[in-house]
């Protein structure tokens, strides 16, 4: 009997150790690539350099940001532009997945999933120069498109208004498919069971996606409403092509600012305490989404 | 059992490969594009010492392959001429768009990422090896007088100016002139002249719409692009930025003869004259959405190769009466530097001092990329005379001083995008001309009083 505990120890302790060495590659890279970065970023944006010194400033460069009218319009901007991308992006994501989902042709679903997943394989650059030619004022075929059926010429990335939701357009397009992938898994995973009780109730089929599909599918949501909100506060390829920021700073977002600062204006310490800003401000938003919006549901 | 055992070793070994890639990966070295063949590795610092090196040359021109060609191609007669020091010249091009970010991350590093690189002194001294002094005294004597400033920062030169014309210039559109009842041969010679004609030159749709915009602005795009186009507008009204002697900008950013100038600027919009939705200014014309654009030199050769139908003549910016002519200077400075951090530096020099050294090499370099050559005796060439802009860039030459070789301090990327920002937000009404640059001015001097 001791020698079996003996055995089973050796062969637990001889498991643990083969577990850390495969975890230890991606754990190794996960601390130069993100942890140690991230650490440095923090200590830089405590101190300023100058000719090559560094010296400890406290929070100076914290207020020398936080002053700073362009730091803020940047903040409204990228507010402006989450609240629109993300939101649409959820929904859209789900109607996608629930046409997936109910598809009766694996063909048909198969179309659906790939032209659904195909833009996430475009990068961001390129797909931004093609909309920014598709949403040219003047040679786009957006504003030939609402020529056609009698819409007057839209101003689009020119807009001081319309510039937002352009933008958002691209990051949708781009981001839809992803969402989608991961709220169809979950569709697929909820009993069918369900279904045809709700249906033996006399459910109609709003009400049974409604009361059935979206609670049971409210983890994924979630999961996809933080990863949208993150991906849309991080925009930067879109408008780095597209606008530039412009019209007037009207698409000027956190990102775009943080970029600016670091490397046309050399104030890397002010750039890192936007970055540090900007990851204070998803991790909260992300804690709270987590916790107020999550829920368990089981039937 | 044995299926098991060949499972773990072949995990082990995908494990043992992905961390070795992790860390070759740390370690890697940079490459650069060698002309003719695919890439290959840098030289070892350590190995630079010895034998003949293979100078690298970084440019965010990617664009310009006939230019980087041409210096490739110098480079080889270089390295048969001096077997025992240089093997050629790789030219390593990044993207200008977002050529910052790599520029300074690649030379803040401090290890070996180049020989030679293209650069602003102003922001890229710090990475940037002072001049051989008899090298600099060369330079000073043999470049076109305005463009000495170009290549220096504090009084120490770091570079060769790379390039001449980079100021900016009026460009008619014949045609229009002519469709309009002007005379193409006699171009506006004031501001004012300037929007009266631009009045007559606008064509509009029938919802009113303009159809073609009698002057192009430059309304889009970033901070220090909206300021350097615009500047000298500004100048031309007795404007200025700041003052770098007094590290002030109030009194100038904001004084009456700069708002002047930006109030005419936004009264082109007003009046509609022009708006915001036609492009960018050299885009418009080659389009012949824009009857008349300031540009510089460089735009003679982009419409000669993009829009040859557009028949063109090129006119000094025109003056405000009671007003000093605006001489020739723009804020992005390029010039030919020496990375302080190369273990090729006296190699380095030697090249950039063989390529100067024969004038044809400036020449030849600039009709590539369709520029003016820096260097005074390529001005009695047939290549600059027979250019559309000959006669005014000499006659802007004549004319001296501009205020743009004073803006060339560490802090002008930023203090130009606040000027540059102030000007957007008065042409998309977001602000007053004074209020904008007020405000602007009040941004500016703290920028410039920061210790």
């Amino acid at each position: 009997m001791r020698q079996k505990k003996e055995a089973y120890r050796k062969y637990s302790r001889h498991k643990a150790k083969a577990g850390f060495l495969f975890v230890l590659p991606a754990v190794l890279y996960f601390l130069i690539v993100y942890t140690y970065p991230f650490l440095e970023t923090i200590k830089m944006s405590f101190f300023k350099t100058k000719d090559g010194v560094s010296s400890f400033v406290g929070l100076k460069n914290y207020t020398s940001v936080f002053a700073d009218r362009l730091f803020w319009q940047s903040g409204i901007q990228t507010l402006k532009m989450t609240a629109i991308a993300a939101p649409i992006t959820v929904i859209l994501a789900i109607l996608v997945a629930v046409l997936m989902d109910r598809l009766p042709s694996r063909k048909m679903r198969s179309v659906l999933q790939v032209s659904s997943l195909l833009p996430m394989t475009v990068s961001l650059i390129a797909a931004s120069l093609i909309f920014s030619w598709i949403f040219d004022p003047s040679y786009g075929i957006a504003n030939r498109a609402f020529g056609a059926i009698g819409i007057a010429k839209q101003g689009f990335l020119t807009s001081k208004i319309q510039v937002i939701p352009t933008l958002s357009v691209i990051t949708i397009w781009i981001r839809v498919g992803f969402g989608a992938t991961i709220l169809l898994a979950g569709l697929q995973s909820i009993p069918s069971t369900y279904y045809e009780a709700a249906k033996i109730d006399g459910a109609t089929p709003a009400k049974a996606f409604f009361k059935i599909t979206l609670p049971l599918l409210n983890s994924q949501i979630v999961l996809v409403t933080i990863t949208e909100i993150i991906f849309s506060t991080k925009t930067f390829e879109q408008v780095y092509i597209t606008t530039s920021g412009g019209p007037v700073n009207c698409s000027r977002t956190l990102l775009i600012h943080l970029y600016e600062t670091a490397f046309k204006f050399n104030k890397y310490e002010e750039a890192s305490v936007i970055a540090v800003f900007l990851f204070v401000i998803l991790l909260v938003v992300s804690a709270v989404q987590w916790v107020v919006l999550r829920n368990k549901v089981e039937y | 059992m044995q299926k098991k055992r060949v499972k773990r070793v072949i995990c082990l070994l995908a494990s043992v490969a992905m961390l070795m890639s992790l860390l070759t990966g740390c370690g890697e070295k940079e490459t650069a594009q060698t002309e003719g063949s695919g890439s290959e590795p840098v030289a070892e610092k350590e190995a630079a010492a010895e034998g003949p090196v293979r100078l690298v040359y970084m440019t965010s021109w990617e664009d310009k392959t006939e230019y980087n060609e041409y210096v490739a191609e110098v480079g080889k007669k270089f390295a048969e001429e001096n077997p025992d020091i240089c093997s050629g010249v790789d030219i390593l091009p990044v993207s200008y768009s977002g050529y910052e970010a790599k520029f300074q991350t690649a030379l803040a590093s401090g290890t070996y990422v180049c020989d030679i690189f293209q650069g602003q002194p102003q922001t890229y001294h710090a990475f940037a090896d002072p001049m051989p002094e008899e090298f600099a005294d060369w330079v000073d004597e043999n470049v076109v007088d305005y463009l000495k400033a170009i290549g220096t920062y504090d009084g120490v030169r770091y570079g060769i100016p790379q390039e001449a014309g980079n100021f900016q210039q009026l460009y008619i559109n014949v045609d229009m002139f002519e469709e309009a009842g002007l005379d193409p041969n006699v171009p506006p010679k004031t501001f004012a002249e300037l929007k009266e004609m631009a009045a007559k030159l606008t064509q509009y749709n029938d919802d009113g719409s303009i159809k073609v915009a009698g002057f192009g602005i430059r309304y889009s795009g970033e901070g220090q692009g909206i300021a350097d186009k615009n500047l000298s507008t500004i100048h031309s009204f007795g404007g200025k930025m700041f003052d770098p002697e007094t590290d002030t900008a109030s009194g100038l950013a904001n004084s009456p003869e700069t708002i002047e100038g930006v109030k005419w600027i936004k009264s082109l919009l007003d009046d509609n004259i022009t708006n915001t939705e036609i492009g960018v200014p050299e885009t418009a014309f080659g389009q012949g959405t824009a009857a008349m654009i300031l540009r510089e030199s460089w735009v003679v050769g982009y419409l000669e190769n993009n829009a040859p139908e557009i028949n063109f003549k090129v006119y000094p910016i025109p003056v405000v009466e009671g007003q000093e002519a605006v001489g020739a200077g723009n804020l992005f400075p390029w010039a030919h530097m020496v990375y302080k951090d190369s273990p090729n530096k006296e190699v380095a020099w030697k090249f950039l001092e063989y390529l100067y050294a024969d004038a044809e090499n400036d020449l030849n370099m600039n009709i590539a990329a369709g520029y003016l050559p820096v260097l005074k005796e390529n001005y009695d060439t047939e290549y600059v005379k027979s250019r559309k802009d000959y006669d005014s860039v000499m006659a802007v030459l004549d004319r001296g001083y501009t205020p743009c070789s004073d803006y060339y301090v560490e802090e002008m990327s930023e203090l130009s995008a606040i000027f540059g920002n102030a000007i957007l937000e008065v042409l998309y009404d977001e602000s007053t001309p004074e209020d904008a640059m007020n405000y602007a001015a009040e941004q500016m001097d703290i920028v410039l009083q920061e210790e």
